[in-house]
């Protein structure tokens, strides 16, 4: 399909240049092997087309065909695992999960009240921070220990989290159902959905630890 | 490959037209491949090539209405040149700092301004524009390019896809 | 000689055949997924307002692990054939374990949209390959 934006810009850069190089005319004498080259090419004698088919080939050729119309298009994949976990649709892989919130069409769908850990995090400092109208990322830092806190919009929220190797069970973190794993470095893993927005937090920190921060989470003002 | 077919100046006619156009356009080839060859024998090379070229690719060539055909003409010449340059100095088309199985689909470049699009577009080195141009433009399939620059059709699906690989890089750095 | 080649294309067919990514109508089934070695979570979001498509993709790795992400986002449509087709597609590199990358298309034309995000994430000269697909939002 044509791109008519391009076929113009196209047009207005090469034929000018087209043209500016055929401006060119420097009057070469071509030598005498060159025309000749060029006579013996005008002046082939006439030959119908003609094919020159290997038959193996051909056979080979044929065989491949049918055999790639006979297969149908599969995908190499493995079917997830789709559970319900909490208030969560999970679908499990081999390497991987998919988290997605159930619908909730009152939700909101914009951030309209911030929410934050507020369990003394003054050893900290922050080293990563990014918020739009639907998400908001905040990653905490002291030497090695990282805690990475998300609050997110419903209809924001649809992850793919690291679960190879672990199992996907749930803890109660003030009487919200959350999901919780531990994955293969070490980090463990919360998410909950507190009725207005998804929270995930994620730390290498311990699992109490984490815990106790994700039950200081509350509402900023 | 299967299929082996010699095309040739069939009818008295195709060859008339063959030597008309041989004769209007010799010097211009010439030039254009001197300019990037810098070398008479080379340069000589070069036009025969491309003549050879549009002698095996008549049937189509005669039906390029006149005014597409001196752009034709001046894309194969080049690409002729820029080959036999390659050849020479044993180095193979640069590849592209991206993945070649990436395809950028060109509604990328629908909105961008025609001025910013062209001029970027001629900043592009000549075997990328000129494929652009053949198939975007002129509409030339990509097997149908492959048999006109006498590149294989692999070389002128990556051609393309570097082609606007570097197009869009160069749009982007001003964003 | 036959033999031995159709045999070998039989053996072919009966293994399977690649998967055709965005040709398919069906739910999207995530193919097998190269090990999460660099790779904690990644979010691949669209999000539509009016006719404003806000292409939204975030990711984060293992910090002294992970150093470099590419994003690749790829606005895709569905044609009349029902099939996914990319329309529109953005590159952006992050050099850190974590980030995110948001584009935007106005007034965009109805039709149902979904967000392709492929990330390679590094780790020195090592990386893996994540590929997230949206929900679908139709205008």
């Amino acid at each position: 399909m044509a791109n008519e934006n391009l076929k113009k810009a196209l047009e207005k850069a090469m034929i000018p240049e087209y043209d500016e190089l055929l401006l060119r005319n420097e009057k070469h004498v071509f030598s005498v092997e060159f025309e000749r080259k060029i006579q013996k090419l005008i002046k082939r004698r006439n030959k119908p087309y003609y094919k020159i088919i290997n038959t193996v080939g051909k056979r080979v050729a044929c065989i491949v065909v049918i055999v790639l119309l006979a297969s149908s298009v599969t995908v190499l994949s493995v079917d997830a695992l789709r559970n319900t976990v909490a208030d969560f649709f999970v679908s499990t892989y081999e390497k991987f999960s998919s988290v997605q919130p159930v619908e909730d069409d009152i939700a909101p769908s914009t951030i309209k009240d911030i929410y934050e850990i507020t369990y003394d995090l003054k050893e900290y400092e922050i080293y990563y921070e990014d918020n739009t109208e639907y998400r908001r990322n905040i990653t905490y830092i002291k030497d090695d220990i990282l805690i990475n806190f998300s609050q997110y919009t419903k209809d924001a929220y649809d992850i793919n989290v690291n679960t190879e190797g672990y199992e996907i069970t749930t803890i109660d973190i003030n009487n919200y159902e959350a999901v919780y794993f531990l994955d293969n470095h070490n980090y463990n893993h919360l998410i909950f959905d507190n009725g207005a927005y998804i929270i995930y937090i994620n730390s290498n920190i311990s699992k109490n630890a984490l815990i106790n921060i994700a039950e200081s989470v509350k509402k900023i003002e | 490959m299967i299929y082996l077919y010699l095309s040739a100046l069939e009818t008295e006619d195709d060859k008339i037209q063959f030597e008309d156009i041989y004769n209007r356009y010799k010097q211009q080839m010439y030039s254009i491949a001197y300019s990037i060859l810098n070398n008479e024998a080379d340069s000589e090379d070069a036009v025969h090539q491309a003549f050879l070229s549009l002698a095996y690719n008549f049937n189509k060539v005669k039906t390029i209405p006149c005014h597409k055909l001196r752009s034709y003409i001046v894309i194969v010449i080049r690409n002729t040149s820029i080959n036999i340059y390659n050849h020479n100095k044993h180095s193979a088309e640069k590849s592209a700092e991206l993945d070649d199985n990436i395809s950028i689909d060109i509604d990328f470049f629908e909105n961008i301004d025609l001025n910013e699009l062209a001029e970027k577009i001629s900043n592009l080195p000549p075997i990328y524009k000129d494929i652009l141009y053949m198939h975007y433009y002129n509409g030339y399939t990509q097997k149908e390019i492959s048999a006109m620059l006498d590149i294989s059709y692999e070389n002128v699906r990556k051609r393309m896809e570097r082609a606007k690989k570097l197009l869009k890089t160069e749009l982007e750095k001003e964003d | 000689m036959y033999k031995r080649i159709i045999s070998l294309l039989c053996a072919f067919t009966i293994i399977g055949s690649f998967n055709v990514t965005d040709c398919s109508t069906a739910a999207v089934v995530q193919p097998v997924a190269p090990a999460y070695s660099y790779t904690s979570n990644c979010t691949s979001t669209l999000l539509l307002s009016g006719s404003t498509l806000t292409c939204d993709s975030y990711i984060e790795g293992y910090y002294n692990i992970t150093d470099k992400i590419v994003v690749y986002q790829y606005l895709q449509r569905k044609n009349a054939s029902n099939e996914w087709v990319t329309i529109y597609s953005w590159y952006n590199v992050i050099n850190n374990h974590i980030g995110s990358v948001i584009n935007y298309r106005y007034s965009v034309a109805s039709g149902s949209y979904r967000l392709k995000t492929t990330f390679d994430v590094y780790s020195g000269t090592n990386y893996e390959t994540i590929t997230k697909y949206s929900k679908t939002k139709t205008i």
